[in-house]
């Protein structure tokens, strides 16, 4: 049983996410325009945030992401699935809510007289008597997990552990033998005459906590059903209230067993000892100490059962959001496909006929969006950014926009709709695309800059080898052959660390500088009406 | 034989009656406190006899000579305050039945500290002559025996026990595999470990319970008994009962706090060395400085060291008591402090911060410095002057006396006068010591004087030594207020100041 939280989305317990983090997600999320992509794409609000909220710390490993696309090919294969695994793992969190309101009520309603033992013994018997028979519950809704995921075939990868987890933990002897103590106790224990208790003593004369190793108890009779209140707890216990009376009169009575001996007491073992001096009440409290051990056992494997499945929920809205996308292209008939990864040092993207998913999402028809290639590569005497320039609304924040959508998502273990796509796995991604369209910010030209300049140090500060820049016509807040050679210097500092760059830009000074320089690729759009919106090399 | 002691040349079961012989203040005095536990503290109160310091020292060298024997002595004080623990539950134990448990575990640990103390053998000095014993102990045919039997016992000891309660009716009898344990592994292989909650302290039982495993586990409490009747008179009574154990404690206690006192002297750069047991009545030191300087953050290599001739008779002179006097701020306190030091630790084994030494011993030590405290029925001169009578009254030539401006709080001639008579009074009784005063009058008589030296060529700058000198004139109180601006042409300048601005 593999030792890692259950989980479809990570390999290992995933770390804190900084508010920092967070916010740093956030932007790249606004700047690419996914969250308007997939407003128009997965409509649930819930669904859609649990999905944009797994973007904002797209995987840096390999075989990570590659898990998360065989999960969603899995739920490409068979969509029902998904929807059958949702449905269930939300009965799981409906159990646990039931559970915490049931105890809650339990807590508040009840009166215990600490001084009376009888009655601290009865408060435990009723406290592990609920909480057993949410383990119950639970144990049929994990059941029902195992058996949709062993239906559909998933016995490998992450849908495969998850088979295994629920296996073990619904129909395992391990698990049967939880299962037969849970009924015994939800049965019995509100009857219960006689206690078997354990302990350990130690050389020093110290004993561990006891524990109800087993109980007897007296079988009743079904009672016609009086008129239940909506509570489970209600009615639960409609039935032990109307034998609590019998059961203190024969306590009291000392009369607690039944006259006929059940079949099922077993012969009396050698080396029985009477132990003397033990009054009622301390009687008493010892088997309820017992009993409240058990419960504080038994409660512990129920939060863990709970806790163990119910980070499945936001995962399985992330792949249902998945779907949704994938769905989007099929039905649009769009082109897309599995990336293959390489590693974060070749600094490399090489994607061919990438359309834009905002563009492909919200047009009227997809045959109006153009894709393009995207290509660099650092080292060997190859390009480690990208320079785009071009007239204005001639798509290059689009191909931008594109190329940031592409990477994040893939990274992210999605498809990409183009024809092909090799991609080096980015440790960071960062925007600036503060110029985009539609995105004017009121400030005076000075202010602005200098709240430009603010934002591009502090990925300066934050950027590290095998990073991403996506950056939108950053300094033209301020002359633009000085924002030019700042943008130089800023630029091949990124380089110098190792980071991949997408500048588009107006600057055209930073043409001249980097004309005869290879290590930046100069890339223009298209002046010409028939080939609108397309992207190519400046000489051609 | 019975358990040998740590620190003194007795056995260890007449070391608590040891007396404290030198006062209170000393070690506050000289600024100890804080630096020390406080049961640490009342050993430097206890002076060792000439006998004694070099054992001691040898336990200080292995302790400050590496890590080993330090994480043996720490090792046997986490044994032995494990054993005094088991060791007062027996004590205490209500019936025979208990006491019959409670003695298994109890007698288990002693046998393992036994054996634990007995790896000592392998150091030299007080250490090997302790783990000697030891091991002579862990050899004797009572002793192995014990061992052999508690372990068989242990060995067949089920811990398991099962009540049944029916009603008020509760019987006792044989635990199989427990539920417990059971669910725990359980929850493991199910993949969900953390189900595991956390592990409630066990609690004592009571006597119903153990005459109830007792029961069920007849033979094996038989068994019990026996080892308790054949062995309960070796270790409870006499010269090697248990109990006595305990008073190494206290004993390791001491070695673990004062050695962690010398090693971060020695990590801040200050010399140590261990003084030789001198059979002269003499003082010598060379190169000492004030330890207390390290609780100001000074590395040993910033304070300025110096020497010292103290002795009943040298070079046809009576150099046991001295006046100390010179410029204020020059470091007499200092190096008062720094020889009271250097006597106390030696007195008690420890090492000593200066190049090298060769002391005496003393049967006591006292300390006069200016009090702190309020004065509720007098005033500071008559406290003072009261503490002085009562350490005079106790002086003598196996005493060493410190004084560090006593009878300043009162007019000059009521204070020569006293200080006179002091002086003179430990100077005649031949105790050893010094008094640090600024009654220059004192200075130039048979009584030898040491002055703070300054360098007059370099604006009466500290030099912080203190060397042999005759007669003095001057404290160079004036420089010192002219650094502060109190002096006059300062106090002149600004008053004219003050003018101006009211002009």
């Amino acid at each position: 049983m593999s030792e890692r939280t259950l989980s479809l989305l990570w390999k290992t317990e995933r770390g804190v996410v900084t508010r920092e983090m967070r916010d740093a997600g956030k932007k790249v999320i606004s700047d690419l325009q996914i969250d308007r992509a997939f407003r128009t794409i997965c409509p649930d609000t819930v669904i859609r945030e649990a999905f944009l909220n797994v973007l904002l710390t797209p995987c840096t490993d390999i075989d990570e992401i590659q898990h998360r696309t065989a999960v969603l090919q899995e739920f490409v294969r068979v969509p029902q699935m998904l929807d059958k695994l949702i449905e269930l793992v939300r009965r799981v969190l409906t159990t646990k809510n039931s559970w915490d309101s049931e105890r809650s009520r339990l807590y508040s309603t009840r009166r215990v007289n600490p001084q009376d033992k009888s009655s601290v013994l009865w408060a435990a018997r009723e406290g592990l008597i609920l909480n057993v028979h949410f383990i119950r519950s639970l144990n049929v809704q994990i059941h029902s997990i195992y058996e949709t995921l062993n239906m559909f075939g998933c016995t490998d990868g992450w849908l495969g552990e998850v088979r295994e987890a629920a296996y073990a933990l619904a129909l395992s002897p391990q698990a049967a033998y939880i299962r037969d103590m849970t009924e015994k106790l939800e049965k019995g224990l509100a009857n219960a005459h006689t206690y078997e208790v354990e302990f350990c003593f130690d050389p020093e004369m110290k004993a561990d906590p006891y524990f109800l190793r087993d109980f007897r108890y007296i079988q009743t009779y079904e009672r016609p059903q009086k008129k239940q209140s909506g509570s489970l707890f209600a009615s639960l216990f409609a039935r032990v209230d109307s034998t609590r009376a019998d059961a203190a009169r024969a306590d009291k009575e000392k009369k607690a067993v039944p006259e006929e001996k059940p079949a099922d007491i077993p012969e009396i073992p050698k080396s029985v000892v009477r132990v003397e001096g033990v009054g009622s009440d301390e009687a008493f409290e010892t088997a309820a100490k017992a009993v409240q051990e058990t419960d504080r056992y038994l409660t512990g494997f129920l939060r863990a059962v709970i806790d163990k499945f119910s980070a499945l929920e936001t995962e399985l809205y992330f792949y249902k959001a998945a779907l949704q996308y994938i769905t989007r292209f099929d039905d649009r008939n769009v082109k897309y496909t599995y990336p293959e990864f390489r590693d974060a040092s070749e600094n490399l993207i090489d994607i061919k006929t990438l359309s834009d998913l905002l563009l492909l999402t919200e047009s009227m028809s997809v045959m109006s969006v153009v894709p393009n290639d995207v290509y660099f590569r650092s080292g060997g005497g190859e390009t480690s950014g990208i320079l785009v320039t071009g007239k204005n609304n001639s798509g290059k924040t689009v191909y931008l926009r594109s190329v940031g959508t592409a990477v994040l998502l893939a990274q992210c273990g999605l498809p990409v709709p183009c024809e092909s796509a090799v991609i080096s796995v980015r440790n960071r991604i960062f925007t600036t695309f503060a110029a985009a369209e539609g995105e004017l910010i009121p400030l005076s030209s000075a202010g602005r800059f200098e709240e430009e300049v603010a934002v591009l140090s502090k990925i300066i500060d934050d950027v590290v080898p095998s990073s991403l820049l996506l950056m939108n016509e950053t300094f033209q807040t301020t002359a633009y052959d000085e924002g030019a050679e700042g943008m130089y210097h800023i630029l091949n500092y990124i380089a110098a660390m190792g980071c991949g760059f997408i500048f588009v830009t107006h600057l055209l000074k930073l043409k001249e500088l980097y004309r005869e320089n290879p290590s930046v690729e100069i890339l223009k759009t298209s002046d010409s009406p028939q080939t609108r919106y397309k992207i190519g090399r400046l000489s051609e | 034989m019975s358990y040998p002691s740590f620190l003194w040349n007795q056995p260890l079961r007449l070391c608590a009656e040891t007396e404290e012989t030198i006062p209170e203040n000393v070690p506050a005095d000289l600024m100890l406190t804080g630096e020390m536990k406080d049961s640490t503290l009342a050993y430097f109160r206890k002076p060792c006899s000439a006998e004694e310091i070099p054992p001691r020292q040898g336990l200080f060298r292995l302790l400050l000579n590496g890590e080993s024997f330090r994480e043996r002595l720490r090792d046997l004080a986490e044994q032995l305050s494990e054993f005094h623990r088991i060791a007062g539950f027996f004590d205490r134990a209500e019936s025979q039945t208990e006491r019959i448990m409670l003695f298994l575990p109890a007698i288990g640990r002693y046998l393992t500290l036994a054996e634990s103390f007995a790896e000592l053998e392998r150091y030299e000095g007080r250490a090997g002559e302790i783990g000697a014993y030891f091991a002579e102990l862990c050899a004797r045919d009572s002793f192995r025996q014990a061992a052999a039997e508690y372990a068989e016992l242990i060995r067949n000891r089920r811990p398991e026990l099962l009540y049944t309660i029916r009603g008020t009716e509760v019987t006792a009898s044989e635990g199989g595999e427990m539920t417990k344990a059971k669910l725990e592994r359980y929850f493991t292989e199910m993949g969900v470990p953390e189900a595991i909650p956390n592990r409630k302290a066990s609690l004592r039982v009571n006597e119903s319970t153990a005459l109830a495993y007792a029961g069920v586990y007849y033979g094996f409490h038989a068994a019990s008994e026996r080892f308790y009747t054949k062995f309960a008179d070796t270790f409870l009574t006499g010269e090697d009962d248990i109990h006595l154990l305990f008073i190494y404690m206290d004993e390791i206690g001491f070695l673990r706090d004062a050695a962690e006192y010398f090693l971060r002297l020695s990590d801040a750069g200050y010399p140590l060395t261990y003084p030789a047991v001198s059979e002269n009545r003499e003082v010598v030191l060379h190169g000492i400085v004030d330890a207390s300087l390290a609780k100001r953050d000074l590395r040993g290599s910033d304070v300025v060291p110096n020497d010292l001739l103290m002795a009943a008779e040298a070079h046809g002179e009576h150099l046991s008591f001295y006046i100390v006097t010179g410029a204020n701020g020059g470091g007499k306190t200092t190096f008062l402090r720094a020889c009271g030091l250097a006597v106390l630790f030696f007195l008690t084994g420890c090492p000593v911060t200066a190049e090298s030494a060769r002391i005496c011993t003393f049967d006591a030590v006292y300390t006069h410095f200016p009090a702190n405290e309020s004065f509720e029925n007098s005033g500071r001169f008559v406290n003072e002057a009261n503490r002085a009578e009562e350490i005079i009254g106790k002086t003598s030539d196996r005493t060493f006396v410190l004084f560090n401006e006593t009878y300043s709080g009162t007019d000059e001639k009521k204070s020569e006068d006293y200080s006179r008579r002091l002086a003179d009074t430990m100077y005649e009784r031949g105790a050893f010591g010094m008094f640090v005063t600024h009654i220059h009058a004192l200075t130039g008589s048979r009584i030898p004087t040491l002055a703070a030296v300054i360098d007059e060529s370099d604006d009466n700058r500290r030099t912080y030594k203190i060397k042999r000198v005759g007669a003095t004139a001057s404290s160079f109180a004036a420089d010192i207020l002219e650094k502060y601006r109190l002096d006059r042409m300062s106090l002149k300048r600004r008053l004219e100041a003050e003018g101006e601005r009211h002009v």
